[in-house]
């Protein structure tokens, strides 16, 4: 932890270096922007589950130096939801819930070199609290031909129960971000990522998993539940993920972008995530097209089991146990379209840009027997509009 | 192993080009819309939200949700 403070600090120093000298003259009163807007709804939607997210978000400048952001965000979920064991579906329990976050975020930019922000977020649903405090920064380097981030999260986690309101379980995670973004050539841009994850509880009842699952035990040839119990999942996980991101000018106004993911956890995870998209410019890029495709794999956590046997005279508990489908062995794959029109200055506006997004995606679940596939369609669109 | 061998292919394509110089008269291409890496960041963070609510990887991303993704 003191690392990772001490590196962003070390940021400090580099970005006041690159301020402009001070101006000994008495200074201008603060002059705020008119602010860029931007609002959008988002639609999932799959056999299971609808979700419709409105959001929104306000930019302004205050003076020259500090830009500042907030935006709030609402998901309002229904549908349907598989109940009690991995191996058996009890029938499908309806539901209905909103989930609500709010961001707050102020970034100083000093000069052109380098970049100082700090952002708060809120999350809350009927059974989940979040509370993240990040602080990030930048420095240009190299006659601004890469550009070094860092940035540090603290996130405070609180799982609930709808039916025991008794039930707090928090979890507090750390999360380390470095990137290094290069310009090769005039026409080509190459970005790595790295994170860092480490999250914690110690609640007796088993934080980091879902109140609401549990998990059959199952004894005999055929697989007869004989006990069901509450998931548990180990309370520390340390996370990693590094991604190398491509961006290439390919001439006649297509751009391709691709990228790749390692992702590794402490629970054994292991996933790849590739994703490769072309994008066109029409009409003096008045319109752009966008067309995505994104595969990624999976492997279980070394506690995930799609059937826990235990001996029918004396069964024992395993310590870790789950029925959480994303903890098993997935397969995904998705391709999306992607428009954009930007209309130039439209009466009050500067600057009008509308989008649509749609996108299908494929999930296979192989060690997840109640639920080896799981199908949606994603919807969006928004309007990008500066005063 | 993949992972070694992107790494290296990385750090090989930043020595290879280290010293080219991209003036700022040569650099309107990265600026295109079509070049930037987001059309739109809310969209950007819808997508992964319903990412990793659907697979349990996270991370080396920019933007994202919040929830438990218990659905």
């Amino acid at each position: 932890m003191r690392l990772q403070l001490t590196a962003l600090l070390a940021l400090v120093p580099l970005a006041l270096a690159a301020a402009p000298p001070r101006a000994t003259a008495a200074a201008p009163p603060l002059k705020v922007s008119a602010p860029e807007l931007r609002v959008r709804t988002d639609v999932y939607s799959d056999p299971w589950l609808t979700a419709i997210s409105p959001s929104t978000r306000a930019t302004l400048r205050v003076g020259e130096h500090l830009e500042v952001a907030v935006g709030v965000q609402a998901d309002v979920i229904s549908g349907a939801t598989q109940a009690l064991v991995t191996d058996v579906v009890t029938g499908a329990t309806p539901f209905e819930e909103v989930r609500y976050e709010a961001h707050l975020g102020a970034t100083w930019r000093p000069g052109e070199g380098g970049d100082l922000g700090v952002a708060y977020l809120v999350s809350l649903e009927p059974d989940y609290e979040t509370h993240v405090v990040s602080l990030t920064g930048g420095v240009e380097l190299f006659g601004r031909q890469v550009r070094l981030g860092l940035g540090y999260g603290l996130s405070l986690e609180t799982l609930g129960s709808v039916h025991d309101p008794t039930l707090a379980a928090p979890t507090v995670g750390h999360s380390l971000d470095v990137s290094w973004a290069h310009l090769l050539n005039r026409g080509t841009a190459l970005t790595a990522l790295l994170t860092l994850g480490y999250s914690a509880c110690d609640d007796v009842r088993g934080c980091q998993a879902s109140s609401y699952r549990w998990v059959g035990l199952a004894a005999g040839g055929a697989g007869r539940t004989v006990l069901a119990v509450r998931e548990r999942h180990p309370d520390e996980r340390l996370r990693v993920a590094a991604a190398l991101r491509l961006i290439q000018d390919l001439g006649a106004g297509v751009a391709l972008h691709a990228g790749y993911r390692f992702y590794a956890d402490t629970w054994g995870l292991e996933g790849h995530t590739a994703d490769l998209a072309l994008a066109r410019g029409f009409w003096a890029e008045r319109l752009v097209a966008r067309l995505d495709a994104r595969f990624a794999r999976q492997s279980a956590a070394n506690f995930f089991r799609s059937r826990y046997d235990v001996a029918a005279a004396a069964p024992m508990i395993p310590a870790y146990r789950t029925g959480d489908r994303e903890l098993s062995g997935v397969w995904s794959g998705s391709l999306g379209l992607s428009l954009e029109w930007s209309f130039g200055a439209v009466g009050p506006f500067g600057v009008l840009r509308v989008s649509a997004q749609a996108a299908r995606h494929w999930y296979r679940y192989p060690d997840f027997p109640s639920q080896e596939q799981r199908d949606a369609w994603t919807f969006g669109g928004g309007i990008d509009a500066s005063l | 192993m993949i992972a070694r061998a992107l790494l290296g292919l990385f750090l090989a394509g930043v020595l290879a080009s280290g010293c080219a110089t991209v003036q700022p008269w040569e650099r309107g291409v990265m600026m295109r819309r079509a070049m930037q890496a987001s059309v739109d960041p809310l969209a950007d963070a819808f997508l992964n939200h319903v990412r990793t609510t659907r697979e349990s990887m996270a991370g080396a991303t920019l933007g994202g949700g919040l929830s438990c993704g218990c659905n």
